[in-house]
């Protein structure tokens, strides 16, 4: 019989509910702690290779996890921007309304009456929207002003993300007010009803 | 393994200790602080229902996208997208496909290994509206099969151009062409 080779092990400590938690997940994974925690290293070990941190490396693939059950698609920012272009200018009446609907369809995922539901809604609107350098909203009173700003974002791309917005606020109960739109500048004020 | 106070001892390959001991020192941190961090990490990457090595794969796709530019487009709206410029401006759709995947497999190409194995994770993990991803060697020729339930006819098409731009770009050739809604196979040859 071949002697199995065997590898230079060192040990290391650690919390035991940790542990005990991570013996559990390599059961369930059907392989050894060992296994599993050296993987874990290796882990580290690309991460840092790349220049991350394991916390941030897990933060941003959660932005995968979210982005799969929000209804968005990742791809190359300019091959989305052509296509707009190219619906925009064949149809940009039903191109507005389809951006608008989807601004409605994301919008209405939340729970709408309850407070928190926007501070959510934002928060993940912020992470979908990692091509705009500046993605703001602002409250004041009853009013809500929104300020994105691109230098990447095309004229047809600006005023379709515009219609998205407008969408997504008023399901949310937010009227629209105004809104300034140019190429790769967005500007949105809009009330919320007050019932 | 010992149990101490609260602490177990586990063992770990003594190479990839020495790999982590030296990343948590540049970081200024101790190895037990470091590692208690990243059994918490690898108890949330669990919790997204997917193995280290995958999370690993998984991660190498978004790092790629966020240096290509990678964007997120709603799919519904991408949908809209490709059936409209589909009907209007099918030969530059499919031109603006193949140039972006032209771009992506320039990229794929340099950073991996197996460009060619890299491009199911790839896939995989930035096409979730595929169900089922494979790309297989069968002696010189290379197959690329996607399946899904919700891709349209146009939107199979223009997935195929994009393909056919990655493979292009790793110089293979187009030696079978079969798409149809929901259902690409792609045979190729380098």
């Amino acid at each position: 019989m071949k002697k199995a080779a065997t590898v230079p092990r060192k040990t290391l400590v650690a919390r035991e509910d940790l542990l005990n938690k991570v013996s559990e997940i390599a059961k369930d994974q059907g392989c050894s702690l060992f296994e599993l925690v050296n993987d874990l290293f290796q882990l580290v070990i690309q991460c840092n290779k790349m220049g991350f941190v394991l916390r941030q490396t897990v933060e941003d693939c959660r932005v995968l996890e979210l982005a799969k059950s929000s209804g968005f698609i990742l791809g190359l920012e300019r091959l989305w921007y052509d296509m707009v272009d190219m619906a925009y200018m064949a149809d940009k009446s039903a191109s507005l309304k389809s951006w608008f609907d989807s601004g409605v369809w994301f919008a209405a995922r939340y729970d709408i009456v309850n407070s928190e539901s926007f501070a959510k809604f934002k928060e993940e609107l912020y992470v979908f929207t990692w091509n705009a350098p500046e993605f703001v909203f602002e409250h004041e009173g009853n009013n809500l002003f929104v300020r994105v700003t691109s230098p990447r974002f095309t004229e047809a791309y600006s005023f379709l993300f515009a219609s998205f917005l407008v969408g997504a606020l008023e399901t949310f109960g937010y009227e629209l007010v105004n809104k300034e739109v140019l190429r790769g500048m967005i500007r949105i004020n809009s009330v919320r009803n007050v019932v | 393994m010992t149990q101490r106070k609260g602490k177990k001892l586990v063992y770990v390959n003594s190479n990839l200790v020495d790999s982590v001991a030296k990343a948590s020192h540049e970081r200024g941190e101790t190895i037990s602080k470091f590692f208690e961090d990243a059994l918490t990490h690898a108890i949330k990457v669990a919790s997204m229902g997917c193995d280290l090595k995958e999370f690993g794969q998984f991660f190498e796709v978004l790092y790629a996208q966020r240096i290509l530019g990678g964007a997120f487009v709603p799919l519904d709206v991408l949908n809209f997208l490709t059936t409209v410029t589909f009907k209007h401006s099918r030969g530059a759709l499919s031109d603006v496909w193949f140039d972006s995947g032209v771009w992506h497999g320039k990229y794929l190409k340099e950073r991996f290994v197996d460009p060619v194995l890299s491009l199911e994770v790839f896939l995989t993990a930035s096409r979730w509206d595929l169900s089922e991803v494979e790309v297989k060697r069968f002696g010189d020729v290379t197959r690329v099969r996607c399946v899904s339930t919700v891709l349209s006819e146009e939107a199979s098409q223009v997935l195929s151009r994009f393909v056919e731009g990655i493979m292009h770009s790793f110089g293979y050739k187009l030696q079978k062409n079969d798409v149809m809604k929901g259902m690409i196979i792609l045979e190729f040859s380098v």
